[in-house]
């Protein structure tokens, strides 16, 4: 499955999903849900929260 | 879960995996995740999560031609509830914690009320089964329940429940979780060959209410009362080939009784009515047929009443005994 580029991530397991989803990079996975909102704000793209 | 404002990032506080597609201005597009008593995993695979990528990625676009943010409640931590403050010792807060946290503060302030643990209600409250990777499409309608009294069919694709736009069960669960526990009129919009329809559906009072086993599942059943007092794992097989109980038959060893803390009075009750750590535990007031140990504890929390006798059987070294627990006034 590929992660659509357009989508901004946040994970509290952000390395683990990082090195699962986004091999490349190209897919931001934040750790900080309040950077991950302002760089959605600034980007307008939206958030994919990740919560386990 | 520490410092996540909860007022924004609000889901299923039970759950194992969730995931918000949403504007930073708050408005969430979809929801994915969530559980199910059938596995932890039933409504999480990759098809319908790429759908649900999809949906929100088009919500997207559309929104932002036109964005209408919502008015949000200030912001508000897991650590910040006042009843989670008192406990917080700076840990790791799971997602649960923080359902337990506000649930306990209900307590404290004396709102609760017993129906405010039936949250985020399965499709199935409202009689309907969901594909796990096309989770719009409805696969199953229950005989006589509301979706079918509504007209819902095998082959109905949701798009909306209420004012909610349908891309996963979560998002379903979250619609459903909207509505009233008194019950009520349920609009839900959906395709059926091709054309857009509505039906509403009549929902009774008391609808959220789920039966133990499909509640078991969830962290919050360890909060309620009456307890049984006492505890442990499910037998394994070499247990169960020694012991001569046939693949299937439930069965646990009584690993623990609960002697600690504001509940002790179950553990001293479950040992003063003759239990004793090590028996096997085949039936609880005649009934067989738990599905797991979490159903046991469930079922007990939620059907239990204080004053009752409840008739233990057990095997002690291999005897059949039956010991009669009275439930204790809390």
């Amino acid at each position: 499955m590929k992660f659509p580029p357009a989508l901004l991530g946040f994970s509290l397991i952000a390395p683990l999903l990082c090195s699962a989803a986004s091999p490349q990079g190209e897919y931001p996975w934040l750790g900080d849900l309040d950077a991950a909102e302002a760089l959605a704000k600034s980007s307008g793209k939206p958030i994919l929260a990740v919560f386990r | 879960m520490r410092g996540v404002n909860i007022e924004k990032y609000r889901f299923d506080f039970d759950l194992t995996f969730g995931v918000l597609a949403l504007n930073p201005d708050g408005t969430v597009y979809h929801r994915y995740g969530g559980r199910d008593s059938r596995s932890p995993g039933h409504w999480t695979t990759p098809a319908s999560f790429e759908q649900m990528l999809s949906a929100s990625l088009e919500r997207h676009q559309e929104y932002t031609a036109a964005p209408s943010p919502p008015e949000l409640q200030p912001r508000l931590q897991p650590e910040q509830i006042p009843a989670f403050a008192k406990r917080d010792k700076g840990e790791c807060i799971h997602c649960h914690n923080v359902h337990e946290g506000l649930q306990q503060e209900a307590k404290d302030q004396k709102t609760w009320s017993f129906a405010d643990i039936w949250v985020h209600p399965a499709p199935e409250r409202l009689g309907l089964d969901l594909d796990r990777d096309d989770q719009r499409l409805v696969i199953q309608v229950q005989p006589e329940s509301a979706a079918d009294k509504a007209g819902l069919k095998v082959g109905d694709r949701l798009i909306r429940v209420g004012t909610t736009t349908i891309a996963s069960a979560s998002d379903v669960m979250h619609a459903s979780d909207s509505f009233p526990a008194a019950g009520g009129k349920l609009p839900v919009a959906f395709l059926r060959n091709g054309e857009a329809q509505t039906v509403k559906l009549s929902l009774p009072p008391d609808w959220k209410r789920s039966a133990p086993a499909s509640f078991a599942w969830r962290a919050i059943k360890w909060t309620l009362d009456p307890v049984p007092g006492f505890g442990g794992p499910a037998i394994d097989a070499t247990q169960r080939a020694a012991l001569k109980i046939p693949e299937g038959e439930f069965a646990f060893r009584i690993q623990y009784f609960v002697t600690w803390g504001p509940r002790a009075a179950y553990g001293k009750r479950a040992g003063e009515a003759g239990l004793r750590a090590d028996d096997i535990v085949l039936a609880v007031a005649g009934k067989r047929d738990f599905e797991s140990v979490d159903h046991f504890h469930a079922w007990w929390r939620l059907t239990r009443q204080a004053g009752e006798v409840v008739p233990i059987h057990v095997l002690r070294n291999g005897e059949p005994m039956v010991f009669q627990l009275e439930v204790p006034r809390s």
